[in-house]
């Protein structure tokens, strides 16, 4: 296989009245010119230009082709910012939809671990809301929730595995016995926004816990 | 396939993987997607990228070995291979966390302590052994004071070395002391309860893990020098809200059977601790590389003395 020529190429930084410039020379060194005020600039880099400047270009487009693949909610994020189509709000408003279905559920069940399960909340959530449920059993009681009308305002990515949703709610519920589900108390209703902490673990996004917002200000 | 190690550990390969893992960090860092540090080396890119670079390196070694008189070439990616095996051992091995510690209480190892923690995958939380003793709360000149194994000492805003650890003073806060009480069932819960409730009017939540009810908390404002702390109580289960107002130190606040009270507040200081095995080791290896790169560009920029 003939060997190629080697290609060298020079490069030389003129400074001058607060100005740089970047010059480049192929097979020889510069010449220092008139306007350049000093001499010590006259090689910077030595380099097979075109290999060099190949293997930037391939690794700069590999590692985030690596990274869809191993990675995908950072570099999702990460190119969300200049293409805010492909965030994943939808999915959060999705998540915090279901949520407050399966919320339903669970109460209606007395947090039986079927229902408890297919709620999209992390473990401690979950639990939180298997232990409320278990606390009414305890007192005899069922509380029936029903969702009356449920508007997302707004959702925020917090980052690539952390969201902020926030919603209207309104809700009536009632509480029964459980032995013979008879009402012990009137259908009250009650309306809140709250504000969802979601975060993505095992590709989805899962509500790590919920607080009033109070209008005007944070927190309840 | 002789002329493979010179090709894997071509210097070319070793400036394209550097520049894409150092512009990509950048990237990834300024838009939000990674925090500033060694949250990037958790990404599976990184990982594959760091491995490539060792195998890049380690055949650049051989090579310069092989061909002879490439003795800068060989210090180089020795140095680089120095800096990537510090720097994942420093990964591995890192801990920062936050640990609130009243008048009085001892630290304890053990993650429930921490409000906030980070640590690599193969770090333990510091085993370290110490009372506080005293909270001295003076906002940019704070410190606490600690008596570990029988021996009294301080610590301020500056990192004090303890053990193989670092801690410093963060903030102090007030703990307020809550208690519930069943009405046929006497005291279920008292408890001091570690938030941030500074500057007044921010909130925080608690649980306890016997009771069903979340309890939102916040300051108000201060009125008459001298007056008693008063607070706002939200206490809610679930999606209803069962509780809503003022409760002033000393006052019951009524709760589905229950009553809510806060007795007193306890000072309490944000400690944080952190433990950087082998940072220094890494310090100098990167030192050490930005020496032979600069000693490279030299022999570049002046010429070879031997023509090499």
């Amino acid at each position: 296989m003939p060997q190629q020529p080697k290609v060298q190429w020079f490069f030389s930084l003129i400074f001058n009245e607060g100005k740089v410039t970047l010059y480049g020379h192929r097979d020889r060194p510069p010449v220092s010119g008139a306007l350049t005020t000093f001499r010590s600039e006259s090689v910077v880099l030595q380099a097979h230009l075109k290999r060099h400047l190949s293997c930037i270009f391939i690794c700069l487009w590999a590692l985030p082709l690596a990274g869809l693949l191993s990675d995908p909610p950072h570099f999702r994020y990460a190119f969300s910012r200049v293409l805010p189509g492909i965030a994943e709000t939808g999915k959060v408003r999705e998540a915090v939809t279901d949520f407050n279905n399966r919320l339903m559920d669970v109460y209606a069940s007395q947090g039986v671990k079927r229902a408890a399960d297919t709620i999209p909340a992390t473990t401690g959530m979950r639990h939180r809301l298997f232990k409320d449920a278990g606390f009414l059993e305890m007192g005899g009681r069922v509380l029936v929730y029903d969702l009356a009308s449920l508007e997302i305002r707004g959702v925020e990515m917090g980052g690539p595995l952390t969201a902020t949703a926030v919603a209207r709610e309104e809700w009536n519920y009632q509480y029964k016995n459980d032995r013979d589900w008879k009402s012990v108390a009137d259908v009250r209703g009650t309306g809140s926004l709250f504000r969802y902490h979601l975060v993505r673990k095992g590709g989805k996004w899962l509500v790590l816990k919920y607080e009033p917002v109070r209008v005007g200000g944070k927190g309840a | 396939m002789l002329r493979l190690p010179a090709q894997a550990g071509s210097p070319a390969l070793t400036l394209g993987l550097a520049v894409s893992a150092t512009a990509w960090y950048l990237i990834l860092t300024l838009s939000g997607s990674v925090s500033p540090g060694w949250e990037a080396a958790d990404l599976g890119s990184f990982r594959l990228w760091a491995v490539l670079l060792l195998l890049n390196l380690s055949a650049g070694a051989a090579d310069a070995l092989r061909q002879g008189a490439q003795g800068l070439r060989l210090c180089f990616c020795l140095a680089a291979l120095f800096v990537l095996f510090s720097g994942a051992y420093v990964y591995l091995f890192r801990f920062e966390g936050v640990v609130g510690l009243a008048e009085g209480e001892a630290y304890e190892p053990v993650p429930a302590m921490f409000s906030a923690m980070d640590k690599g995958p193969l770090a333990s939380i510091p085993a370290l052994s110490f009372t506080v003793t005293r909270v001295d709360p003076d906002h940019a000149a704070g410190r606490v004071e600690i008596v570990r194994q029988g021996v009294r000492s301080e610590a301020g805003t500056r990192w004090e070395r303890i053990g193989e650890s670092d801690l410093r003073y963060l903030r102090s806060r007030l703990a307020p002391l809550v208690t519930v009480t069943g009405r046929d069932k006497g005291e279920l819960e008292r408890s001091y309860v570690k938030l941030d409730l500074e500057p007044p009017g921010k909130e925080e939540s608690f649980m306890f893990g016997t009771l069903p009810y979340e309890f939102y908390l916040r300051k108000d404002r201060p009125g008459k020098a001298g007056a008693k702390p008063s607070f706002h109580l939200n206490v809610r289960r679930g999606k209803l809200s069962l509780f809503d107002g003022p409760l002033a130190v000393g006052r019951k606040a009524p709760v589905q059977g229950v009553e809510v009270a806060i007795l007193e507040e306890r000072k309490f200081a944000m400690l944080e601790i952190r433990s950087r095995r082998g940072h220094a080791v890494f310090m100098a290896a990167l030192g050490l590389l930005a020496l032979v790169a600069a000693a490279a560009v030299t022999v570049r920029a002046k010429g070879d003395p031997r023509g090499a």
